[in-house]
């Protein structure tokens, strides 16, 4: 097992290096760099733009250098450590991103738990029942809210919240809240508002995971040995709960690898819709203006954490299913 | 200038008055009392000073208490908090904006026959928000510790300097100063009254100073332990030298003159900017009320713009023109007059234009760039548009033909620049482009160039500008139909920028600007100016020292009366100037313009008291800031 484990952590050093020039590159190819956009975004409110100064902004950040110069520059920092300073806030890239990650980390753990306790009894229950008033209820509702893009639901959802029920508008507190320390105002604060994007992050993934449960759970359903527990005297819920449901379980794990990225990146115009303060937001903003070092520094950890994400899925899988072999 | 001098003089002696009558009947607003009551405040005369600027409410008198609710929205909206909230220059526009200079900071100023030295006088007993003296001092840290160092100032900004001479400082008394130059500075005043103005007393010396090692030999260190790389760094983020710099808006414990200062700053990650009255503040209403009314700021930090939009649908914002105010988005305010409270207020926007179409003189393309530079081909691209019905189709006919130029009512009007070549006439667009060798047609029925190869145009324009685009795919239509073979190109802000600071552009379609009082600070309209006059990008950087192309003659004699401008002070010469400068922007006809300015609008909460109506806007006359929101309240 630990030879495994050694095996996959040094494959994805290369691995890593790899997604570091692919993020570097991405970021530089649109044409312009963030001096010209901010140039760009002054002119439009009417503000003046002064070259001197612009060309000044440009070699402060070294933004003329060739692209080797610029990655070596960049990456040399994140070995330290160091990420760079947000060219459009003129912070250190750490200071922002550390800052975002937290709330992230919140909004997604609870998404994700809400996500399995409400897919997992209604995936079993439905394949245990295949057929039934609640199967095909529960395969309108999934049909219905995988179809539904995310954001769509945040708009209607954030429609209706503001003008009918009259609740401050996105985020995740209250105006009064949002500076204070935590206690228990804000705690009810925030379940008040939270449920806005944990439902809207949560149904998809509830509806495809309901699904996939399902699926997986027919096919097992039907095996030999489960009829042989049956056919035993085994009683029905704790049969199908011990043994098939175990099996089907596999495509849960494989899935925290993809949770971990999607700390960062992932619905990431949801959170913009909704007026989150987690990451998504600020990536987005960092890659309009071409803030590279910011946007660099949230892609490089989003390739990161699939890396590890994967890793942690393969030892679960590899713990929790004895037909996998390590070798 | 003289005009000016004496309604400052005049408003000097109706300030010693008005004091002497109010000294001992100030007021403050409640919140205060207790702590003045308990010896940590001064009383309020003494915090006010012997000479505050007495405002005139727009409405009525205030009353004191509540807190303001605003939105910014995206990364480095700083200059919404400067220009709702940070507007405190030497000198102010008023709201209306007639050209006339109120005292402000100073008292008021004098100005040398010559315009190269100007003499302000400040307030007696003036303080900063930390309750330490605001005198001279201060100006004289800014111009000279601040403004020649290198590292704090890589780049001067223009109207602080004369062909690169950075002024002089001489401090007379805490409360007079003499700023000048060895060359006339003709244009000094306007822009200290500016936006830019506020540059000059910006930073308390007291404070600031600590983190220069002229006046503190450990700053490098201390700069170091703070986890800056050195003392120029360390200076920046916890003074902000620049007007627009965020750290402006970062650091509690710096001194302002502003009437409210920082609590929860403006960082990246902050989901909310406040602020707190400043107990300091040196302006009082008629009744001798301490400003500002409002107790606290609270500025939301929206990821995008639509989610302001549903605060303020939702009536939780109180005043907004920034972001939200757009003809686009007002059929659904209009729509939520009732449910938000809010009411709808003309402002008036002072541009040139509704737009400029700039045929790019400097054009990198052998063939084109003769076409292009005929006079006649841009004549006949004007005659060949239908501006009625772009106005009716794009600006829903709130507007009415007319060039590129300064607005109908102000001094700087120039009829023949703003009306000529505006009918609509095909066939007289026809004829002048036959004449000038366009005659020959393609297969295509397009217009071949002279030397027989197809002439195709592409005209750009930045979607995320959304009636500029729509607007140039009309402008392509009405080309075609004169056989002129345009093609719209949808850009990218960035790609564009790129593009045309390159010169390779064929023709762009973008924002005008300068149209009131603000012509002479920013002309880029008018002659190649800046990198922003897109008609002519290169000729506008050889004037700006920055390389490009030498331009014809008459460009040069336009460098010249500009420079005329800057050398005399007196209103009257400068705009005869102006409009010798003018009659060669109207010879030359550098830009197509479409119509004149659509009127604006900004949403203020019905309980919001002393805003004024209909007040015009621009960045150099930064709104709400010249509305002066210290002022305004809750019903």
């Amino acid at each position: 097992m630990l030879a495994f484990i050694v095996k996959r952590v040094l494959g994805m050093i290369p691995a890593m290096f790899a997604i570091s020039i692919l993020a570097f590159t991405v970021i530089q190819l649109p044409p312009g760099d963030y001096v010209s956009t901010y140039a760009a975004q002054l002119a439009q409110s009417g503000e003046n733009v002064d070259s001197a100064a612009l060309n000044a902004l440009r070699e402060r950040y070294g933004l003329g250098e060739n692209m080797v110069v610029q990655y070596t520059k960049w990456i040399s920092g994140v070995l330290r450590g160091d990420f760079g300073d947000s060219f459009e806030w003129r912070q250190p890239v750490t200071e922002l991103i550390w800052g975002r990650m937290g709330m992230t980390a919140l909004i997604s753990i609870c998404t994700l738990i809400l996500m399995w306790l409400v897919s997992l009894p209604i995936g079993i229950y439905s394949a245990a029942r295949q057929y039934s008033v609640v199967d095909y209820l529960s395969t309108a509702f999934a049909f219905l809210a995988m179809a539904t893009p995310n954001f769509l639901l945040a708009i209607v959802l954030l429609y209706i919240t503001t003008m009918w029920f009259g609740v401050s508008v996105g985020g995740l507190f209250s105006p009064q809240y949002e500076s204070a320390p935590w206690s228990l105002g804000k705690l009810w604060d925030f379940i008040t508002h939270a449920w806005v994007p944990i439902f809207v992050l949560g149904t998809a993934g509830t509806a495809s995971l309901i699904r996939i449960m399902r699926a997986n759970l027919l096919d097992e359903l039907h095996r030999p040995y489960v009829e042989a527990g049956r056919a035993k005297g085994l009683p029905e819920a704790r049969l199908i709960l011990s043994y098939p449901t175990r099996v089907a379980l596999n495509p849960f794990i494989s899935t925290v690898g993809w949770v971990l990225p999607a700390l960062i990146s992932g619905e990431l115009i949801v959170s913009t819709v909704l007026n989150l303060p987690t990451a998504g937001p600020l990536l987005l903003q960092a890659l309009k203006s071409q803030d590279m070092y910011l946007a660099g520094a949230f892609i490089l950890l989003s390739g990161a954490l699939v890396l590890i994400g994967t890793l942690i899925s393969d030892i679960l899988l590899a713990i929790s299913d004895p037909r996998i072999r390590l070798s | 200038m003289q005009r000016v001098r004496i309604a400052a003089l005049a408003g000097i002696s109706l300030f010693a008055l008005a004091t002497s009558a109010m000294a001992q009947d100030y007021k403050q607003a409640p919140e205060l009392d207790a702590l003045v009551s308990s010896g940590a405040l001064p009383a309020v005369a003494e915090r006010v000073g012997a000479n505050p600027r007495v405002l005139t409410p727009v409405e009525s008198v205030g009353k004191y208490g509540g807190t303001f609710r605003g939105g910014m929205v995206g990364g480095n909206d700083r200059n919404m908090l400067f220009t709702y909230f940070g507007y405190e220059g030497l000198l102010a526009w008023d709201a209306d904006w007639t050209g006339e200079v109120h005292p402000n900071i100073a008292t008021g100023y004098t100005a040398s026959a010559d315009s190269r030295s100007f003499t302000f006088t400040l307030r007696e007993g003036m303080k900063w928000s930390d309750g330490s003296p605001f005198t001279a001092d201060d100006v004289a840290f800014f111009i000279e510790d601040i403004l020649p160092d290198e590292k704090l100032f890589p780049t001067k900004p223009g109207w602080l300097t004369v062909e690169g001479e950075l002024p002089s400082i001489a401090v007379i008394s805490p409360t007079e100063f003499t700023m000048s130059w060895s060359k006339p500075n003709g244009l000094f005043i306007l822009n200290a009254a500016s936006v830019y103005g506020v540059q000059l007393a910006l930073l308390n010396k007291a404070y600031c100073s600590q983190f220069l090692p002229k006046y503190n030999e450990n700053a490098d260190a201390e700069a170091v332990a703070a986890g800056a790389a050195g003392w120029a760094e360390h200076m920046v983020a916890k003074c902000g030298v620049g007007i627009e710099a965020i750290e402006r808006w970062r650091n509690p414990e710096r001194p302002v003159l502003e009437a409210w200062k920082i609590v929860d700053p403006y960082v990246a990650g902050a989901t909310r900017v406040t602020f707190e009255r400043n107990p300091y503040y040196w302006k009082v209403d008629t009744d001798g009320n301490q400003l500002p009314y409002i107790d606290d700021l609270s500025i939301g930090v929206n990821a995008e713009s639509q989610t302001l939009l549903l605060s303020v649908l939702a009536g939780e914002i109180d005043y907004e023109v920034r972001h939200t105010t757009n003809t686009t988005n007002l059929p659904v305010i209009a729509e939520g007059v009732e449910q938000g409270d809010y009411r709808i207020s003309p402002r008036e926007s002072r541009v040139g234009n509704v737009m400029t179409i700039s045929v790019n003189l400097n054009s990198q393309d052998a063939t084109k760039a003769p076409i292009f530079q005929n006079k006649d081909f841009r004549i006949a691209l004007s005659h060949a548009l239908d501006r009625q019905a772009i106005i009716d189709t794009i600006y829903l006919g709130q507007s009415t033909p007319q060039q590129v130029s300064p607005r109908e009512g102000t001094p700087y009007y120039n009829e023949r620049l703003a009306t000529q070549y505006l009918e609509h006439d095909v066939e007289k667009a026809n004829a002048l482009l036959d004449s000038i060798g366009l005659d020959k047609r393609g297969g295509n029925g397009m217009r071949l160039a002279p030397d027989g190869s197809p002439l195709v145009v592409n005209v750009a324009a930045v979607t995320a500008l959304g009636n500029m685009a729509d607007a140039a795919e009309l402008f392509v239509q009405y080309w075609q139909a004169v056989g002129v073979d345009a093609r719209f190109t949808a850009m990218d802000r960035t790609r564009f920028y790129e593009e045309k600071t390159a010169s390779q552009h064929d023709i762009v379609v973008w924002g005008a600007t300068s149209g009131g009082i603000d012509v002479f600070i920013d002309p880029r309209d008018y002659f190649p100016f800046s990198t922003e006059s897109n008609f002519a990008i290169e000729w506008a950087k050889n004037y700006i020292g920055d390389g490009g192309v030498e331009p014809p003659d008459y460009v040069k004699e336009q460098w010249a009366l500009y420079d005329q401008i800057k050398a005399t002070s007196v209103p009257e010469e400068q705009n005869e100037l102006f409009q010798r400068l003018l009659e060669i922007t109207a010879d030359q006809f550098y830009q197509i313009g479409i119509g004149t300015a659509v009127p604006l609008y900004s949403i203020a909460k019905n309980n919001l008291g002393n805003v004024p109506d209909g007040t015009p806007t621009g960045w150099i006359h930064p709104d709400p800031g010249t509305l002066n929101t210290e002022q305004f309240y809750f019903k």
